[in-house]
């Protein structure tokens, strides 16, 4: 069924029998290679040889198969045990370059790139670093122009202070004349209430005595009959 | 027309045989041991590759981050400085850490330049290599009697040992002591040798296997395929040995300083 | 082995240890103390 099935064209090959697999192998395993041009490989081999264009290929190999003819036939290189050795050093090398070439490669870019990367990470943390130094220095920026209206601020400061101790001195003096002259008042009120008292005192006094007198006393009551007498008149 | 009529036998050995390039005649002194020969030119391009390719080109301008190559010089000094630290320790492996490091990168650069084909081996030859580890090995003795005095002899009796068997085991000790001045040389020359010999004989006997016809040359890439193979493990060899050199001169060290 | 065992000895050991010498005053003077240079400012400059 199969084979009838390649024999068609392929444009009218049945589809069924493509899709389906006798084992079961692996689906990448059967996924084919990115399509090469078929001329690129035909021509691997012609482009492996030296020289850029067709004409310089053609050169070099015709020089290179004379040299070798020249040489061997008029002996001037002879063809003995150590020709084998050339023959397995030069496949050796050619291994060598194929495989080894590029795993050397790989391990000392990947060296390189680590030492580099190093390197380069410790340069920025520096710079880093720097920057946040330089950021919290640069804070400070203002200092002159700061201290300069700090001083200013402290002189009218201590201006300020002056002049308030001046009035305060003004003001002690003032309440110190005024408590004075205060306790000088009273020291006078004081001093006359006590007149006063006095004064009172010795009139009561007097007139007690005076009181106590019997001429005075009758003298007092006659005046007194004289007075409600009056009164009396007058009120009717 | 292709001479293919060997008159002379090409011994596999030729390839450690030294030419002189620049020879000193002097009517006066016997000045050949300055002549320029294959050994000097090769230790003149391991100097070069060293001094300039391995520690001046690579640096990067003087960056801190360093290049890609000097990844692998950084990635030498650290294990070579770990093994140091941890082998000798206590308060003295800082003095000799770059003598073993000198020794480690020398012998290494040494061996891999070797590995190229049509080249020399400066660590092949017995008699540099076995005299520098006997002078390495008089060294660590002559410290160890400087600092210690003759209670460096206590260093062959190992601790815990029954007071019956000292005699023999201290000339037991004795004589595996006197066996490190030349087993230290003698290790390395003799992988190398050992190496170079078989990959040179196998390219001999794989060539006139290939050499037969046609068939046999195509056949012939499968032990050529075990030749790659066995190159893949003198290539490990040649680094491994370098380290194992340096690592026992710390061990001689070690024990010449602080004496177990 | 004949190749090993030639009248070079004196000269072998004359570069052999030059060489040595030479790479162990470059290395501990220049070489090694740049390498150490470059971890401590590693060191230092991760650690600020």
């Amino acid at each position: 069924m199969s084979l009838r099935a390649l024999t068609m064209k392929a444009s009218t090959r049945p589809l069924v029998m493509l899709g389906m697999r006798q084992a079961p192998i692996g689906a990448r395993y059967m996924s084919t290679p990115a399509p090469q041009d078929p001329k690129e490989k035909a021509s691997s081999i012609l482009s492996a040889l030296p020289g850029n264009s067709a004409l310089s290929k053609t050169g070099i190999l015709a020089t290179s198969a004379a040299a070798a003819v020249y040489a061997i036939s008029n002996e001037l290189y002879v063809i003995n045990d150590e020709t084998i050795l050339l023959a397995t050093f030069s496949g050796f090398v050619a291994i060598a370059v194929k495989f080894l070439a590029p795993a050397y490669k790989d391990y000392a870019d990947a060296r390189v790139k680590q030492v580099s990367d190093v390197l380069n990470a410790s340069r920025t943390k520096h710079v880093d670093a720097v920057k946040q130094r330089i950021d919290s220095v640069s804070e400070l920026q203002s200092v002159s122009d700061t201290t300069k209206v700090l001083f200013d601020v402290s002189k009218e400061t201590v201006e300020l202070e002056a002049k308030a101790f001046e009035l305060k001195q003004k003001v002690d003096l003032a309440s110190e004349a005024k408590s004075v002259l205060d306790s000088w008042v009273r020291y006078e009120a004081s001093v006359r209430q006590l007149q006063q008292q006095q004064l009172a005192e010795t009139v009561i006094k007097k007139v007690t005595s005076e009181l106590s007198n019997s001429k005075f006393q009758d003298k007092v009551l006659q005046q007194s009959v004289a007075d409600v007498e009056k009164l009396f008149a007058s009120l009717k | 027309m292709l001479n293919l009529l060997n008159t002379y036998i090409n011994s596999p050995l030729d390839q450690f045989e030294i030419r002189v390039f620049l020879g000193f005649v002097s009517p006066f002194f016997d000045l050949s041991c300055l002549s320029f020969t294959t050994f000097s030119l090769y230790a003149l391009i391991v100097f070069i590759v060293i001094v300039g390719g391995l520690n001046l080109l690579t640096t990067n301008n003087d960056k801190i981050v360093g290049s890609r190559w000097y990844v692998s010089q950084e990635a030498m000094y650290d294990t070579i400085l770990n093994m140091v630290k941890g082998q000798i320790g206590g308060k003295y492996w800082g003095y000799y850490f770059p003598l073993v490091y000198t020794f480690f990168i020398f012998i290494f650069t040494a061996n891999l330049i070797s590995m190229i084909p049509y080249s020399f081996a400066l660590s092949a030859h017995l008699v540099f290599v076995v005299s520098l580890s006997t002078i390495i090995w008089l060294g660590a003795t002559i410290t160890g009697l400087y600092k210690h005095g003759l209670i460096f002899f206590s260093l062959f009796v190992p601790t815990g040992t029954p007071l019956a068997l000292v005699p023999l085991l201290v000339l037991i000790e004795l004589l595996s002591y006197f066996a490190r001045a030349i087993s230290l040389g003698l290790r390395l020359s003799a992988n190398i040798i050992a190496g170079h010999l078989l990959l040179l004989i196998l390219g001999g006997l794989v060539l006139s296997l290939m050499s037969v016809s046609y068939i046999y040359f195509i056949f012939g890439f499968i032990p050529l395929a075990a030749i790659l193979a066995i190159l893949c493990l003198e290539f490990a060899i040649a680094v491994i040995q370098s380290y194992v050199w340096s690592i026992l001169t710390s061990s001689y060290l070690k024990d010449a300083l602080y004496l177990h | 082995m004949p190749q090993l065992v030639p009248f070079y000895f004196l000269n072998q050991l004359t570069y052999g240890f030059l060489l040595i010498t030479v790479l162990l005053v470059l290395f501990s003077q220049f070489f090694l103390p740049r390498i150490l240079r470059l971890y401590v400012s590693r060191l230092f400059i991760s650690k600020l």
